[in-house]
């Protein structure tokens, strides 16, 4: 897998450049401003980009605007957008722009090395990942805005916010220790629940999941 | 005989027998007769005249409407002069005007059929013009001002005086031409005087024009009609008694136009000072007020007063700001203004509209005290603005620090920890690492990763990366997002708008209200709304928990209004008990 980093710090950069490729990843190219990450897109054509939000001239969300840009001229290309921190905006930004092939997490994960990497090869293939972080912050909003979200079991909730971390159903089952099938079961039931229709394709399925979380956050609290 | 002292001048001394025994203790000035008794006399004496003018007219050689007219038109110059110097004795105007009435008269005499006043008038006939001239270059102040002003009124009295010498010694037929120089002279000191009005005009402050331009533009028209009235009138088919109707009625306007515009510089009935003691026992005089009644008094809109700063050794304005001295070439003229020896402040005139500096310094002894009094407070407010700038300057400080601290942890220690726990997990993963080794490396790893958690909340709190990335409205959203009780953001805020401060600012206030939300209010829900509007970002945070939340009581509120008020912002806190918590914060948005 063809893999282009932009990241400004050095340190990080090498890092993570170093860990991809120990793993087998095949690392283009690595890079520290935004700019010369689209420049190194354009030429290489990857299946992968790696970027942080925060990066040179302007410090604020550059790699971010980066990543759409690029995933709009060049579709099958999969993004993931580290950060340190993360927020619901950003992963709202990327759901509603984007339909699978993303990820959103914080550059902590990065150390956390097999889970983080199967994370990559889960977007690559169209999957989502959001960080656990974002995902509370979805289903905590969903949960205060009083919507079907409350009225999911506590096993439910475990599940549907494994789910929403674009975690495959073998993976959430491992977690739970539980099986698949039960897990299936779980998750057919919070389907019914949010009233989503079944979709055979396992991305598109948590993709709407995710979706349904984060719409379901705006709270319908009357005025004072 | 006791000699007065000069400084008693013409006072009459009571002691007028010759004495051996000089007796100075006995020697008292009486005080000359008051100014309105001299007027009051004056007028008498006037009225005696123009009396006499009348029963003379009567059986007079001309129709009685003409002495009539004349003794008219020397009532109404004798009578607004008298106006004008009563009301306001420090001005030269009103001893003009009865200069002008004098001139009037003499010119008047001349239709009373007796051959020596006939004489008499005909050497006064143009003097009126040549008053009216003057007029015009003395006004408002009442004194010639200027080499060329003084040139011009001379040369004036020398055409109307001299010139019309030939009038009455030369016969008719010589005359002629000489009188032609006369006109001739005398339009070209018309012409420089309109010049020089005009100049004056247009240098004037605007707060004079209102008196200056009116009266400045009926001069110039009288001094144009009366002597050019018989030349041009008749083109359009007036007789003689019309034109001598409207020489007559241009030159009644004159005395009246000179006493509105000595009036209208808000003189009040009384003599300055006494005007400007009464003001003084007024209750509740406002700041530069002083400034107020001088203006009015003395006659200038323009006046202002300026405060002496003993801290900053310079003068400031009544709102503490140093106030720029007036340039050497500057009409304007300060004169300073002393309470016991010591600079209270001065008083900043137009020189042109006060020719007078005694009257400016009358008035600035009576107001030292009011002027002192106003000082204070001008030197009030310079501290006050000095406080708040430099409560300013801490609070950026403060931002400042608060930046360089989050942005080292940042691009340092934040990116330290995701090194080490890389590294960690590295080991744990290698193939050649034991098993309990690389249990210890994981646990290790995901210590690592609690400690990054821990100084990502810290760098958060600090700040917060959405503020920076996406600004206020990202920020606060963040907040709500993560509150453990349902809150809404409601608002439009253009976040290009608002500067770092006003920003960073808006957010504390948020944070900080929606942490007291949750802890203290017990409410069940929070509406967060930000607004911009007219240059002021506005800041609501409203719950409906059980209320009494107060600034001083401790609580994060006191620090944050604080820094409000020191960007000049407003911060209101409505928490009456078990009717939720409201806290209202503008800011001025500084795009």
């Amino acid at each position: 897998m063809r893999v282009v980093i932009g990241e400004d710090e050095v340190l990080l950069r090498e890092g993570l450049a170093n860990l991809l490729a120990h793993d087998g990843f095949d690392v283009v190219a690595a890079v520290g401003t935004a700019v010369e990450l689209e420049n190194e897109v354009d030429a290489f054509l990857p299946d992968l980009v790696i970027t942080d939000i925060r990066m040179p001239p302007t410090h604020t969300d550059e790699g971010l605007l980066a990543a759409l840009r690029i995933r709009h001229s060049h579709p099958g290309i999969a993004v993931v957008v580290l950060s340190q921190y993360v927020q619901r905006r950003y992963a709202t930004e990327l759901l509603n722009q984007l339909d699978g092939g993303f990820g959103y997490m914080l550059k902590q994960r990065i150390a956390d090395v097999r889970t983080f990497t199967a994370d990559l090869r889960r977007v690559q293939a169209g999957g989502t990942a959001l960080d656990p972080e974002v995902v509370a912050v979805l289903m905590s909003r969903a949960t205060k805005a009083k919507g079907p979200v409350t009225t999911l079991t506590a096993r439910q909730l475990e599940v549907l916010g494994l789910m929403a971390e674009g975690r495959s159903n073998a993976h959430i089952a491992a977690r739970l220790g539980t099986s698949e099938k039960a897990v299936v079961q779980h998750t057919s039931n919070i389907y019914s629940e949010f009233g989503l229709p079944v979709d055979a394709d396992d991305h598109r399925r948590v993709l709407a999941v995710i979706r349904y979380l984060s719409e379901a956050g705006t709270p319908h609290t009357d005025e004072i | 005989m006791t000699v007065a002292p000069a400084k008693w001048g013409c006072s009459v001394t009571t002691d007028m027998k010759p004495s051996k025994r000089p007796t100075p203790t006995l020697v008292r000035p009486i005080r000359t007769p008051s100014r309105a008794a001299g007027l009051v006399l004056l007028s008498l004496f006037a009225l005696l005249l123009g009396g006499i003018q009348l029963s003379v007219g009567w059986n007079g050689p001309t129709e009685f409407w003409i002495p009539a007219a004349f003794t008219l038109e020397f009532w109404a110059w004798s009578s607004t002069g008298l106006l004008a110097w009563w009301r306001r004795p420090s001005n030269g105007t009103g001893a003009l005007l009865l200069f002008g009435a004098v001139a009037m008269f003499l010119a008047g005499i001349g239709n009373l059929g007796l051959p020596v006043l006939t004489e008499v008038s005909t050497i006064s006939a143009t003097l009126i013009l040549a008053v009216t001239v003057h007029l015009l270059h003395a006004f408002p102040s009442g004194q010639l001002r200027g080499r060329l002003s003084v040139t011009t009124v001379i040369a004036g009295y020398v055409v109307c005086l001299i010139l019309q010498v030939p009038n009455y010694l030369l016969p008719p037929a010589e005359a002629r031409v000489l009188l032609a120089a006369q006109a001739s002279a005398g339009l070209a000191v018309f012409l420089v005087t309109a010049a020089l009005l005009v100049d004056r005009l247009r240098s004037a402050d605007p707060k004079n024009l209102r008196v200056l331009l009116p009266l400045y533009l009926y001069g110039i028209l009288a001094v144009l009609i009366i002597p050019f009235a018989s030349n041009v009138l008749p083109l359009f088919g007036a007789d003689s008694v019309a034109v001598g109707a409207v020489q007559l009625v241009a030159m009644a306007g004159i005395p009246l136009a000179f006493l509105v515009g000595v009036l209208a510089g808000g003189f009040a009935r009384t003599a300055e000072a006494d005007a400007l003691s009464t003001w003084l026992s007024l209750p509740g005089s406002t700041r530069s007020a002083v400034a107020q009644a001088l203006a009015g008094a003395l006659g200038d809109d323009s006046l202002r007063v300026v405060y002496w700063s003993e801290e900053r050794e310079t003068f400031i304005d009544s709102r503490g700001a140093p106030a720029e001295s007036p340039t050497a070439q500057s009409p304007r003229v300060r004169h300073d203004v002393h309470v016991e020896s010591r600079l209270a402040g001065a008083i900043e005139y137009d020189s042109r509209m006060i020719a007078d500096p005694g009257s400016v310094e009358r008035a600035g002894r009576v107001l030292a005290v009011a002027l002192d009094r106003e000082r204070l407070t001008a030197a009030l407010v310079a501290s006050n603005e000095a406080l708040g700038l430099s409560r300013m300057r801490l609070v950026e400080a403060a931002d400042r620090e608060r930046s360089r601290i989050a942005r080292d942890l940042h691009d340092g220690l934040q990116v330290q920890f995701v090194l080490l726990a890389l590294e960690a997990q590295q080991i744990a993963n290698a193939d050649t690492t034991p098993f309990v080794t690389a249990r210890a490396a994981t646990a290790l790893r995901t210590r690592i990763d609690q400690a990054a958690a821990e100084l990502r909340h810290l760098v958060h709190a600090v700040l917060p990366a959405a503020l920076i990335e996406r600004g206020l409205f990202a920020a606060a959203e963040d907040l709500v997002d993560r509150l453990d009780i349902p809150a809404r953001l409601e608002g439009d805020i253009d976040d290009r708008e608002l500067d770092q401060q006003t920003a960073q600012t808006a957010y504390l206030v948020v944070a900080e209200a929606l942490t007291n939300a949750v802890k203290h209010s017990g409410a069940s829900v929070v509406i967060v709304s930000l607004n911009s509007e007219d240059e002021y970002l506005t800041v609501v945070i409203e719950d409906d928990g059980r209320g009494g939340a107060s600034v001083d009581a401790g609580t994060g509120l006191k620090g944050l209004r604080d820094r409000v008020e020191a960007f000049g912002g407003t911060f209101v806190v409505s928490s009456e008990l078990d009717k939720g918590t409201r806290l209202r914060v503008e800011l001025p948005c500084a795009s």
